[in-house]
């Protein structure tokens, strides 16, 4: 286990975690806490094991090497509340049934003998805590009333200091007695042996204190004394170099191990269980000179390759792999078939709350969705190592004590005693077996009551060899190195607390999708409408700065306004975008954020501030700027808007093809920013949506103009219709501006027709990098199941163009396309069983959505321009007015391109699916274990309303602003009176909004 | 470069806070300082120009710490999932209600928008407290006490600030609502401050002191009428607040988690802090100028 969750009093206390912020507020939710174990808090009355510890650990028996949670030696030793102990006769004859409970059930179980030293409070033993010296370890400990600080210790006397050596030889003494196959002396995790290690806690001047050789006396004298007391055979240690919990400094790290770690080899002892901490020099030293058993942890590796590859490949003889089987209940199979694995979430699983360790997908109990849960690729594990999982109904078989606290019990334990078993149980470590060895226990053949349902499930049995050998444990197994994973668990009490809320996983999933979806698709409504129209704004009031006519400002303004409108709905729907990657995908976050989060960082900083802030001044500064720098602050801010589609199109390219990063540690790490920046899909992408917003933008500036074409001839939008006018209209016949809207019309015609030639253009590049980097996407656009040389394009079903496809994506009418099916197969290969086909019939019509609106909105400005064109030999002559039927036509222009740049979207992200990022992690190990479905229902519900509130009042604001019209000149407005379509409030603050 | 990156995220929530503390407090305030329509609109003037560009302040932050500490951001934001909606919720409404209010016509609509605002500032600035002090303690009291904190103390620099920025009767309400938030602020602050002592770094411990201490100066500068010292005043009491929260969340930004195992690889640390380095002073640059532009009291008559 990683080090920070052994002994986390968390675990015992089923109510626990008043005190642990994020994910344990919800512990006290109902529905979480009656799923949570909550007797266990009384398994340790007085610190004597209950038959409930029996059972607990009775079940994991088949793990190979249990040990136990941290027992304190004294009274002394305790520092959390409701832990067991080794001092009293009571506690003894409580381990016995836990021990036998094990032995009949064909285990080995280890007690780890934990004195908390400097870590304790009054409220938890009722006495102060005792340290080498009079230091406050630790920030804060959990108590009966919650977190509390840690209180400064006691400091302990030469003379308790060697009555604490005798306590830890006394309660191996004990541990004996009650049955215990032996005992492991904890030395890590910032207790009392590594207290009296370190220098900030060691303040000594004794024998204990001072020098190295002096610091490591106590752990050298504690081990010495046990060894002696029960033999050297029972004996192991844990250590954690430079560990830094509890405040530890060890600065000499690399003199106090080596010299500790010698001096313990002296002893003899049977293992060394070792948290890779000290860095890997530190680690080969230490295998240099530790002679016997060596298992390690590796605390920080989030990878159960790299965890387990790297310190065999150094030389450990075992490892122990605590998060991986966290993330992955299933994680023996996952290796089996070679399946990615869950990446576990390191920022939640100390929290406390337990209920995290249950979130994480599982391939054996989603048949039908065999990869539920994806990480990074890796090779699959094949030999005769590799054997089925069986997971066994034990908690069902067993007796009826408790069983709705232990009904859920983790399956995840479950299926760890099947993989351990193999390679585990033989190899056990024994004198001087650094390299093999056997010592196979008898009666491993033959697992009794409590598991035997752990290996009737067939498989665990049938791998062993014939007459009873196990496989797995012969020196050429052993130092086969990195791939030959060993496996050993080392269960702590946290396990217990797993509890199956599997079964919502999916549908919370689903939720988010809908979440991310919903809300992204709703920003992408206003957005590009920002992007286009900004800029055309900026161009109006450039060409009433440079002409000085005055149509132009009120052109300005009346674009202006309705430019705000959507740029507030814009900007609130966008705060939603930044923080929902760290809501709903926190896995995806934690996997990407160093590539990812850059691209978003940049976005704020350098297209966000200049976007916001100088829009503001555009707005107010009207009378307080002068004009050209008022000018300038609208392209000022213009400029920010395509930045930052820039930022977060170049984000968005690389989750489709990822590039500039590696993989360590199971997170992506970026190595080259300007890579990412340039990714060829990112140049491809950035012009084929930024042009698609023009055309969305000059769709809209079209439709408008028609609209107040129509109305200030008096006609309405259907033909033969007359325009509704109120009385006093700014808009009647008489005071329209003769040229005005023509003009912009024009304007948005020629915007939209060369943005049109640019989307064309990028998405023509698009489609060839598609067919490189994402394959599927494009097979799935266009429904082929095979690979196939000229591939048609379909128009509609059945309408097929030979070859069409083919030419497209590769310019070449006789180019291999590949097909759904075949990638599907390759990507088995690749990546292990899953479904890798996104969905058909959306990709497939979104594609044509896209294509068939985008060209009619193209084709509708090129045609305007040709019926407005102006006749080109009489220079001066009167251009043609704008017919009222293409008036009528250019209404059209608003929900065309709208619903192509959606469908586009679409397109883009659904194809992509199942993966986040391409090839590295997929959608369903993206979200967040901790969010349950019911809080995403309740988000996506509010969302959902507060969205369609908020869609339905930007409707009502724009479509009554157009129909305003623009403000009037002041000589035409005086006349004019009262102005009734523009009531007092907005008439009085001008100023205010422009 | 993890603890400069560290720093840099602590700066920008505290630029954050300060900022937008304001806009929330004028936001909360905007139905008690107005007694008409020109008052309100003399009230939300002060925030006009610059409360969009203070919001960016939380994006970056936000983008920010996605960037350095990927397990931070995802952790705290996935963690708080609720409180954090809310928070979005209510910044949704804000927005929304400040940018539309002056371009919609019946007195209802109006109504409607300045009740976005209200709700939408009172909101997130309980929140942010809550969400805080649920990180550094844990319990429900101290979640509360920092919701009440930071909306107590948002309110008061809101009134200070409104009435800094404005003449005329806006201005002598905006004075008393200072005081009268002050004689929240204090004793809320007052039963923070022992929480501070043990939990951190010693040096927190003298940043929560001039907090108190800034806190105390500014509501002495209020009632002697010197509006921009005490402007200054609440400003570095919320500085110094926020650097206390993040001097505790050193150690542990969240629980369990430490900043080196949250944090990204050093390539991407550097790579960002040139781009940081060369990109923010101007960006402090051209916001400062927004407010050297916006310098003037606003009077109901230039509006």
């Amino acid at each position: 286990m990683p080090s920070t969750l052994e002994n986390h009093p968390c675990g015992e206390n089923g109510k626990i975690c008043p005190g642990m912020p994020p994910r344990s507020c919800r512990l006290h939710m109902p529905h979480g806490q009656g799923r949570l174990p909550m007797t266990w808090s009384r398994a340790y009355v007085a610190g004597v094991p209950s038959p409930l510890t029996a059972l607990y650990y009775a079940q994991r028996a088949s793990a190979g090497l249990i040990v136990t949670e941290g027992v304190q030696p004294s009274p002394a030793g305790q520092g959390y509340m409701n832990t067991p102990g080794l001092h009293t006769d009571d506690q003894v004859a409580g381990w016995r049934e836990v021990t036998g409970a094990v032995h009949a059930a064909g285990g080995r179980i280890v007690a780890q003998i934990m004195h908390t030293g400097g870590v304790g409070h009054p409220d938890n033993t009722g006495r102060l805590p005792v340290a080498p010296s009079a230091v406050r370890l630790g920030e804060q400990i959990f108590t009966p009333t919650g977190l509390q600080d840690t209180p400064v210790a006691v400091e302990l006397s030469t003379a308790e200091v060697e009555a604490t050596v005798r306590d830890f030889a006394t309660a191996a003494r004990r541990a004996v007695e009650a049955g215990f196959d032996g005992v492991e002396l904890h030395g890590a995790n910032g207790y009392l042996i590594h207290q009296f290690l370190s220098q900030n806690a060691n303040l000594r001047d004794d024998r204990y204190g001072g020098s190295v050789a002096g610091r490591i006396r106590f752990a050298v004298e504690t081990a010495r004394a046990v060894a002696e007391e029960i033999g050297p055979d029972r004996v192991g240690i844990r250590l954690s170099p430079a560990h830094g919990a509890q405040g530890l400094a060890e600065e000499d790290a690399h003199e106090v191990y080596p010299a500790l770690v010698s001096a313990l080899a002296d002893l003899d002892l049977v293992y060394l269980h070792l948290l890779a901490t000290g860095g890997d020099e530190l680690n080969a030293r230490i295998r240099g000179l530790w002679p016997n058993a060596l298992i390690v942890n590796d605390p920080v590796a989030a990878d159960p390759a790299s965890a387990a590859e790297k310190p065999l490949g150094w030389g450990a003889d075992l490892v122990a792999l605590g998060r991986a089987f966290l993330a992955n209940p299933d994680l023996p199979l996952r290796l089996r078939v070679g399946a990615p694995l869950n990446e576990p979430d390191l920022s939640t699983a100390f929290g406390g709350d337990h209920r995290v360790y249950t979130d994480y997908p599982t391939l054996a109990l989603h048949p039908a969705a065999p990869c539920a849960g994806a990480g990074p690729r890796r090779p699959p594990v094949t030999g005769p190592e590799v054997f089925a999982v069986s997971r066994p109904a034990s908690t069902g078989r067993l007796p009826a004590v408790n069983r709705a606290a232990y009904g859920r019990i983790s399956r995840a334990a479950d299926a760890a005693l099947v993989i351990v078993r193999p390679f585990l149980i033989p190899c056990l470590p024994r004198r001087r077996s650094r390299r093999g060895g056997t010592g196979v226990p008898g009666d491993r053949d033959d697992p009794t009551a409590i598991v035997g349902t752990a290996s009737n499930g067939g498989s665990g049995t049938a791998n062993r060899g014939p007459g009873g050998t196990p496989p797995g444990c012969d020196e050429d197994r052993i130092s086969r190195g990195p791939n030959a994973l060993q496996l050993v668990v080392l269960l702590d009490i946290e396990l217990q607390a797993v509890e199956l809320w599997r079964e919502g996983d999916m549908d919370a999933l689903d939720l988010a999708r809908w979440q991310f979806g919903v809300t992204t698709v709703y920003h992408f409504l206003f957005v590009p409408l920002t992007i286009g129209l900004g800029v055309y704004v900026a161009g109006l009031q450039t060409a009433w700065h440079l002409t000085g006519k005055e149509h132009y400002l009120r052109l300005t303004k009346f674009f202006g306004k309705l430019f705000l409108i959507n740029f507030a709905m814009g900007v609130v729907t966008g705060i939603v975008q930044e923080f929902q990657f760290g809501m709903n995908w926190s896995e995806y976050s934690t996997f990407v954020g160093d590539v990812f989060g850059a691209p978003l960082a940049l976005e704020a900083l350098l297209a966000f501030f200049l976007e916001s802030t100088f829009l503001g001044l555009w707005i107010f500064g009207w009378d307080r700027l002068p004009k050209r720098i008022h000018l300038a602050c609208l392209w000022a801010a213009v400029i920010g808007s395509n930045l930052s589609a820039y930022f977060i199109l170049a984000a968005n390219a690389w989750m489709k093809h990822p590039v500039g990063y590696e993989v360590v540690d199971g997170r992506a790490r970026m190595t080259d920013l300007w890579a990412v920046l340039t990714n060829s899909t990112a140049l491809a992408q950035v012009p084929h949506v930024v042009a698609a917003s023009f055309v969305v933008a000059g769709g809209f500036v079209i439709a408008v103009a028609g609209y107040r074409i129509l109305r200030e001839r008096g006609l309405g939008l259907r033909p033969g219709r007359r325009a509704r006018m109120a009385a006093g209209d700014a808009t009647t016949p008489m005071r329209r501006l003769p040229d005005m809207w023509r003009t912009s019309l024009r304007a948005a015609l020629v915007m939209t027709a060369i943005a049109g030639a640019v989307v064309a253009g990028s998405g023509d590049l698009s489609g060839q990098l598609l067919r490189e980097q994402q394959p599927m996407k494009l097979a799935a656009a266009e429904g082929l199941r095979h690979d196939t040389a000229g591939a048609p394009f379909s128009i509609a079903p059945g309408v097929e163009v030979p070859g069409l496809l083919s030419l497209l994506a590769a310019h070449d009418p006789g180019a291999t396309v590949q097909g759904v099916d075949d990638i599907q197969a390759r990507y088995e290969k690749t990546f292990g069983p899953a479904d890798y086909t996104p969905n058909l019939p959306v990709v497939f019509w979104s594609f044509r959505v896209m294509i068939g609106f985008g060209m009619a909105t193209v084709g509708l400005s090129v045609l305007g321009l040709w019926l407005t064109r102006r006749p080109r030999r009489r220079r001066g002559g009167t251009a043609k007015p704008v017919p009222d039927w293409f008036a009528r036509l250019c209404v059209l222009a608003l929900p065309l391109p709208a619903i192509a740049i959606i469908s586009g979207w679409l397109l883009s992200e659904i194809g992509r699916q199942p993966w986040t990022v391409q090839g590295e992690l997929m959608t369903a190990a993206s979200v967040s274990p901790g969010v349950s479905l019911g809080e995403v229902a309740i988000t996506l519900a509010i969302f959902t309303v507060l969205y369609g509130v908020l869609a339905l009042a930007e409707g009502v604001l724009l479509v009554r602003h157009v129909k305003a019209g623009p403000e009037l000149p002041p000589a035409e407005s005086a006349p004019a009176g009262a102005v009734p379509a523009q009531p007092d409030e907005a008439r009085l603050t001008p100023t205010l909004m422009y | 470069m993890t603890t400069f990156w560290f720093i840099v995220i602590a700066f920008l929530w505290t630029g954050y806070f300060v900022l937008e503390g304001f806009d929330f407090g004028v936001g909360a305030l905007l139905p008690l300082l107005s007694r008409s329509e020109a008052d309100r609109r003399q009230v939300l003037g002060t925030i006009g120009p610059v409360w969009d560009g203070n919001e960016v302040w939380l994006i970056t932050a936000i983008g920010a710490m996605f960037a350095a500490f990927p397990a931070w951001y995802s952790g705290l934001l996935s963690g708080f999932y609720l409180a954090v909606f809310l928070v979005i919720a209510g910044l949704i409404v804000r927005g929304v209600g400040l940018e539309w209010r002056g371009k919609v016509h019946s007195r209802r609509e109006v109504a409607l928008c300045d009740a976005g605002i209200v709700t939408g500032s009172v909101l997130p600035a309980f929140l942010w407290g809550a969400i805080f002090g649920n990180l550094l303690f844990g319990t429900a009291l101290a979640t509360v006490l920092g919701g009440a904190l930071s909306l107590s103390v948002a309110v008061l620099h809101g009134a200070v600030f409104v009435a800094l920025k404005t003449t005329g009767g806006v201005r002598a309400r905006a004075r008393r609502a200072a005081l009268l938030a002050a004689v929240g602020a204090v004793p809320v602050a007052l039963a923070t401050l022992p929480s501070v002592p043990g939990k951190g770094p010693m040096w927190t411990l003298g940043t929560a002191l001039l907090a108190a201490a800034a806190l105390a100066a500014g509501v002495t500068l209020v009632w002697g009428r010197r509006e921009g010292w005490a402007f200054t005043a609440t400003a570095t009491a919320i500085a110094a607040t926020t650097a206390t929260v993040f001097g505790v969340l050193w150690n542990a930004p969240l629980p369990g988690l430490t900043l080196a195992e949250a944090a990204s690889a050093p390539y991407t640390l550097t790579v960002l802090t040139w781009i940081g380095l060369i990109a923010l002073p101007g960006v402090i640059a051209y916001q400062a100028w927004t407010y050297w532009v916006f310098r003037k009291r606003l009077t109901a008559e230039v509006l």
